[in-house]
């Protein structure tokens, strides 16, 4: 069911590439007594020819048809191949893609009547099959592509814009930095690069059908790492869950934790399904620049994510599990403020997940379908800007050092104005501003420390005092 | 009546005229290359024309199902030793080998959270900071 997502997403783009050079067709095909006939040399024309000589081929080749009944003989229509059908049924298959404005998601039929001849338009009495489907929503279909495409573009824009944000709050400041803020930036750090080869991707090579028909390494290349980097980021959400789980279930809010395991599943394994993927799509479905989505071979990226997602969604069950039932009673002020930091993944973890639940719904109809595709787009696409939003902006430790940088800030402008105008000594202001900071962080902390160290208020008072550089 | 005109007219038009050319090229052409699309794409574009034209000049439809019979003819006569012309899309792979190798990663997932776990467990052990803490 993921490729459903996927061949929303790559078929309305692959569906632009035919776009984008727009040629009008020659020839008037949904007048219905007039035959498909193009007699010039041309691509479209030999595309016609290679399918009409891989028919006969077939046709020759299919074993006779068995069944008891009557029925209609195979036959070239002109444009597409009919096998043999069973007197009374209609028959489809995808529309070709001779044709700019014929779309290769939508289908022709043709109808068998009950005589055994297949069906022949009224008016001209000439046997007919139906392409109308083909191209009569393309209009309003390339107008939504081209809108769900820019949309793509503008959420990982925004998502690398706030994720580089969130990371430079991060490493600006210190105070904030403990393992679970390490884990944190790495997680950034993988949706950063998710974004820009994505954006690569969309920029470089959908709206560029010259380079996808060259085929150059180059763009299998990309793909490999696109799909590397689709890993890394699910399996750095499932390294916090690990985490969360180690701190609050196995080890009761110990805080130093060695890290290089997580290091090593959230960077080291994706390469795993990556490279399986890599080889297997060389060896068995080596299309153009890999763009297809119409295979079962991205099972094998999809599998482990899918894997993933669910280990990460139990583990965050068993964490709230333990700290409702077991941490009620005895640490109380703790248990709230794990839930906090809980609260934030809790969130996450399903928002992500879900748009592999609901793909397999995809409404029927045409109204319905453009919502679900929009809100399918904004999930998809959107993933940096939500996961910087609710790990970092909506952070209350972020949140207060912000608070206390900005009220520093504020303060030093109002010492330097003073200063123009007073007469005290540099030393003085300088030694106040640094003072000021630790004293509110002295009290911020004792509400609101998210940082694990169970310890006591009046423990907590007596080591805050004692390390004033962080 | 018309039916007749054009199966029976309309074949004997397109062998003497269409396939009499055809014939000739693809002998001229050698054996070996008789099966290689690339050289024979022309030839039978060509022959495909050609029956298009005989259709319009006798206003019958096209296709048809004579024209079927023909071209079935064709391919019986020219090309049944050679195998079908690459095809543009590549074919489904088998599923087992696919199923393998997709389920492979997806054991192995639980099987490394299992030893990330253990491992960070471990960590915290031998740093003497599991249990009620300080």
């Amino acid at each position: 069911f993921l490729l459903l997502v996927l061949l929303i997403y790559i078929n309305r783009f692959s569906f632009l590439q035919r776009m984008a050079p727009s040629l009008t067709s020659t020839v008037s095909y949904t007048d219905p007594t007039l035959e498909p006939v193009v007699t010039e040399h041309s691509p479209v024309r030999q595309k016609i020819i290679d399918s009409q000589f891989k028919c006969y081929e077939r046709m020759n080749r299919d074993p006779p048809y068995r069944k008891k009944g009557l029925f209609c003989n195979r036959t070239w229509d002109g444009w597409l191949c009919w096998d043999d059908t069973p007197a009374g049924r209609v028959t489809a298959q995808n529309c070709p893609d001779y044709f700019p404005d014929f779309d290769p998601t939508e289908r022709a039929s043709k109808y068998c009547d009950e005589t055994g001849n297949w069906f022949r338009h009224p008016e001209s009495n000439r046997t007919w099959s139906n392409y109308t489907l083909c191209n009569s929503f393309t209009s309003e279909k390339l107008k939504m592509a081209f809108i769900l495409y820019y949309m793509a573009i503008v959420g990982h824009a925004l998502s690398i814009t706030s994720l580089l944000i969130s990371l430079g709050i991060f490493f600006y400041f210190k105070s904030l930095s403990c393992q679970r803020i390490t884990l944190h930036k790495n997680l950034f750090v993988s949706y950063v690069l998710n974004s820009v080869f994505t954006i690569a991707h969309l920029i470089a090579v959908v709206p560029n059908p010259g380079l996808v028909k060259r085929d150059p390494v180059s763009c299998k290349v990309l793909q490999f790492f696109h799909q590397y980097m689709l890993g890394c980021n699910y399996f750095w959400m499932l390294c916090e869950g690990i985490y969360l789980h180690t701190l609050i279930v196995v080890a009761v809010f110990a805080e130093e934790q060695r890290l290089h395991w997580y290091y090593l599943l959230g960077w080291g394994f994706p390469l795993v399904p990556a490279s399986i993927h890599a080889v297997a799509r060389a060896k068995y479905f080596n299309d153009n620049c890999w763009m297809s989505v119409d295979t079962h071979l991205l099972y094998i990226v999809h599998g482990p994510i899918t894997a993933a997602l669910l280990v990460n969604f139990f583990f965050l069950l068993n964490i709230v599990r333990v700290l409702v039932t077991k941490l009620r009673d005895t640490h109380r002020a703790e248990s709230n403020m794990y839930m906090k930091a809980v609260r934030a993944t809790l969130i996450l973890v399903p928002l992500l997940g879900i748009q592999f639940v609901i793909i397999p719904w995809r409404p029927e109809s045409r109204l319905a379908g453009e919502i679900y595709d929009y809100i399918m787009h904004i999930l998809m696409h959107y993933q940096g800007l939500l996961v910087a939003t609710i790990f970092c902006f909506f952070n209350g430790e972020v949140q207060g050092a912000l608070k206390r940088q900005w009220m520093q800030y504020k303060t030093q402008w109002g010492q330097r104005r003073r200063e123009h105008c007073s007469t005290r000594s540099t030393s003085y202001t300088a030694t106040s501003i640094t003072e000021v900071p630790v004293y509110l962080y002295h009290h911020d902390s004792t509400n609101d420390q998210l940082n694990g160290k169970y310890i006591d208020d009046s423990e907590l008072v007596a080591l805050k005092s004692g390390e004033t550089s962080d | 009546g018309r039916s007749a005109h054009c199966r029976d007219t309309y074949l004997e038009w397109i062998s003497l005229y269409c396939w009499t050319t055809f014939h000739a090229t693809i002998m001229a052409t050698p054996e070996w290359s008789r099966c290689q699309w690339e050289q024979i794409s022309r030839t039978y574009s060509d022959l495909s024309n050609c029956t298009v034209l005989m259709a319009e000049a006798l206003s019958c439809p096209w296709p048809s199902p004579a024209l079927d019979s023909f071209f079935l003819q064709i391919h019986m006569e020219y090309f049944t030793n050679c195998t079908m012309p690459a095809n543009s899309q590549p074919s489904q792979p088998p599923l087992g080998p696919i199923l393998a190798m997709a389920a492979m990663p997806a054991c192995l997932t639980p099987l490394l959270v299992a030893l990330t776990l253990r491992k960070a467990r471990e960590g915290v052990v031998s740093l003497g900071l599991a249990g009620d803490g300080k």
